[in-house]
């Protein structure tokens, strides 16, 4: 016969066992606010909590992760042979090698990538950096900033935590503003932009990258953001004056009713820049007409402008 | 002699002739209101696109409606689908109209349409096969006669109905939409290029093309026989039903089921846009943060197209759709986010006709587009049961001579 004490203990056991294994059980949230607050959390804070639910690896991933390698090794041998193949070559293997990668598991293809990234490996392509569609290039000056490119067709989740990660550590300027692009797409991981504010502040510090195209095109990104202060970042940046009077053309021509909201915060937008900037406004808008009609009756205007 | 489409608006012609004379062809009479309803006048309806106007017929199915290609098509290329406004019969554009989800048409009418030939082959190939997800009229569809080319040639007696903006014989404009019919009248047609013929003593008006040509048959039923799609001021052209039409029904087949079909890739036939559905009964994998892939192979679209639309359709069975992140990726990894774990009380998720073209513009259509979804917390399992891809893509680029 089987005595109380020994039930009790018995019971006591099977419920510890149950509160354990319930403990260890990823975390149904009730659908209440709480899962909603939880779920919208940047994607810098969401990395532990994605590290606790990942299961592991699928031999499909791994199976994938070994093709990477494989391409990566025949890309790499391919591109340093003799004769070397034509920059047309290049370019149409890796459009194909991308319209590959992105077919497979994109979890898998954005950990090859951190992987290949850290390895620092890397070759010259010869190719101009070149946008494309929709954001992405059509032409990589080297393989790192190829991977890059394809990182931020991978999983929209992993990649901008991995973009993070090489925006703090690389000192080129066309592998920074790649690596933004996926900090930069919608959905999941996308970059708050007050963050990206501070990346492009990163991106503007740098003298020595005011000649790589890359550069050029990164200037974009205030435009991208649209706000006042992206326009006044912009402004205030001592750089190659051509491309700022460009880039700010471009933030007015796509945002008038920031760029005049800016002017009238800054004194750094000022002269020639500021009329343009003022051709640019909407009449339709009466908050963009009285800061117009401020601007024209101001008395000390220059002749110029 | 040139022929001339009879499309739309266009700059009409006010002045009119006095004749004193009874015309010498027959010439578009209105209708009177009670013979809306009846056959064959009950098929009819108004077809408009953003800047153009013509006619058109429900045939075949209660969610077809036939036209010519030239009142979709022009010097922008083609245009939308247009909206079909049922047996309307009023000076303005008012009461129930339909828009159509898209169109068939001959492969080779662009190509044609733009060389300039005198010979106009493109009246040959000018008719569309629009369609809709809803019915078009509650009734029966009009009948086709795929005898049309031969039977016109027999010298019976046809008539043509439509909507004219102007009577070309007459030199007189037409105001509103009212349907108008041209005979029941005997007439000898003539061959012209491909599927058209030519007829005199017949005459419309713009306004009027994609109006269909009826014939009797043997019950003295009226059947579509073809489709109204040029003309001078004395003489009309129509595009004339043959077997060969079935290659326009056999392609527009699958998209107009309750549950649609595979695309029929027909060389001869090509659309505004094409479907490509998918159907499940898969569980996703409940609490695992990797995507499950539901790849749909694309490759019936010529070289050199880029896409111009992408729309999606989905449902996926679930109690608690906030578990959920869907994505829809397309050739070379573009990708649009669709549901990002939303809606966390709601349960399943069922999108219709999510246009999402913006993330997809101009990238190549043919290749792997994948739908990848995530049920990211355990329980309440979500369950796949179809989606349904709509790609339209640009004209194919010129490949450049050798």
């Amino acid at each position: 016969m089987i005595s109380t004490r020994r039930l009790l203990s018995g019971g006591l056991f099977i419920i510890g066992t149950l509160m354990v294994w319930l403990a260890l059980q990823p975390e149904k949230s009730p659908r209440d606010q709480a899962k909603v607050i939880a779920k919208s959390r940047p994607a810098a804070a969401s990395e532990t909590l994605s590290k606790a639910h990942s299961p592991l690896p699928s031999t499909r991933s791994r199976d994938e992760a070994n093709r990477f390698a494989q391409d990566w090794e025949e890309l790499l041998r391919w591109i340093k042979s003799d004769p070397s193949p034509t920059q047309q070559e290049i370019r149409e293997r890796l459009n194909a090698l991308r319209i590959d990668w992105t077919s497979k598991d994109p979890q898998a293809l954005a950990s090859f990538i951190a992987e290949l990234f850290e390895s620092g490996v890397d070759a010259e392509t010869g190719l101009n950096f070149e946008v494309g569609l929709h954001g992405h290039l059509a032409g990589w000056p080297s393989l790192r900033v190829f991977l890059l490119d394809v990182l931020a067709l991978s999983d929209p989740e992993m990649a901008p935590r991995i973009a993070t990660r090489i925006l703090d550590q690389t000192a080129s300027a066309d592998e920074f503003v790649t690596a933004l692009r996926s900090l930069t797409r919608d959905g999941m991981g996308r970059a708050s932009n007050e963050q990206l504010l501070t990346r492009f502040q990163q991106m503007l510090s740098h003298d020595d990258w005011q000649s790589s195209r890359g550069f050029a095109e990164g200037l974009d990104l205030a435009r991208f953001v649209g706000s006042a202060e992206a326009a006044q970042s912009l402004a205030k940046w001592e750089g190659n004056p051509a491309l700022k009077r460009m880039a700010l053309d471009e933030f007015a021509a796509d945002h008038p009713r920031e760029m005049l909201e800016a002017i009238a915060d800054d004194a750094e937008i000022s002269g020639i820049q500021r009329a343009f900037s003022m051709a640019r406004a909407d009449p339709n808008d009466a908050a963009q007409l009285e800061i117009v009609d401020r601007y024209l009756r101001t008395r000390e205007l220059p002749a110029a402008e | 002699m040139k022929i001339f489409t009879l499309p739309g608006l266009g700059v009409l012609l006010i002045t009119s002739i006095s004749l004193a004379e009874e015309p010498k062809t027959a010439n578009p009479d209105r209708i009177g209101m009670r013979l809306v309803d009846q056959e064959p006048y009950r098929y009819n309806g108004a077809v408009l696109t953003t800047d153009m106007r013509g006619s058109g017929f429900c045939a075949w199915s209660r969610k077809t409606f036939f036209s010519a290609a030239h009142v979709v098509y022009g010097a922008t290329g083609w245009d939308a689908p247009p909206d079909y406004f049922p047996k309307i019969h009023s000076k303005e554009l008012t009461g129930r109209f339909v828009g159509s989800r898209g169109y068939y048409r001959w492969a080779d009418y662009a190509a044609l349409a733009d060389a300039e030939n005198f010979d106009q082959p493109e009246f040959g190939r000018d008719v569309i096969l629009a369609f809709s997800f809803s019915p078009l009229i509650t009734d029966m569809p009009a009948k086709l006669n795929l005898n049309g080319f031969s039977d016109l040639r027999g010298n019976i007696k046809s008539m043509i109905t439509g909507y004219p903006a102007e009577n070309s014989y007459l030199e007189q404009s037409i105001d509103g939409f009212f349907m108008h019919r041209t005979g029941p009248t005997i007439s000898p047609y003539q061959t012209f290029p491909g599927n058209a013929l030519t007829t005199t003593l017949i005459s419309t008006g713009t306004g009027n093309s994609g109006g269909p040509v009826w014939t009797k048959n043997a019950r003295s039923e009226w059947v579509a026989s073809g489709v109204l799609v040029g003309g001078l001021p004395s003489e009309s052209v129509v595009y004339a039903f043959s077997a060969q039409t079935n290659d326009l029904l056999r392609a527009v087949k699958p998209v107009i089921q309750k549950r649609i079909g595979e695309p029929l890739a027909l060389d001869s036939v090509s659309s505004s846009s094409t479907f490509f559905p998918s159907y499940y009964d898969e569980v996703i994998p409940d609490g695992v943060h990797e995507w499950t892939s539901f790849p749909i192979s694309v490759n019936t679209f010529p070289l050199g197209a880029k896409v111009d639309k992408v729309k999606l359709s989905l449902k996926i069975l679930t109690p608690h759709r906030g578990d959920l992140q869907v994505l829809l990726v397309g050739p070379g990894g573009f990708f649009a986010v669709i549901h990002n774990e939303g809606g966390a009380t709601e349960n399943d998720l069922i999108i219709r006709n999510l246009n999402v073209t913006e993330k997809f513009t101009g990238i190549d259509p043919n290749g792997i587009w994948e739908l990848r979804v995530q049920d990211r917390l355990v329980r309440d399992l979500a369950t796949i049961k179809s989606f349904v891809l709509e790609i339209a893509t640009t004209e194919s680029a010129v490949i450049p001579p050798p």
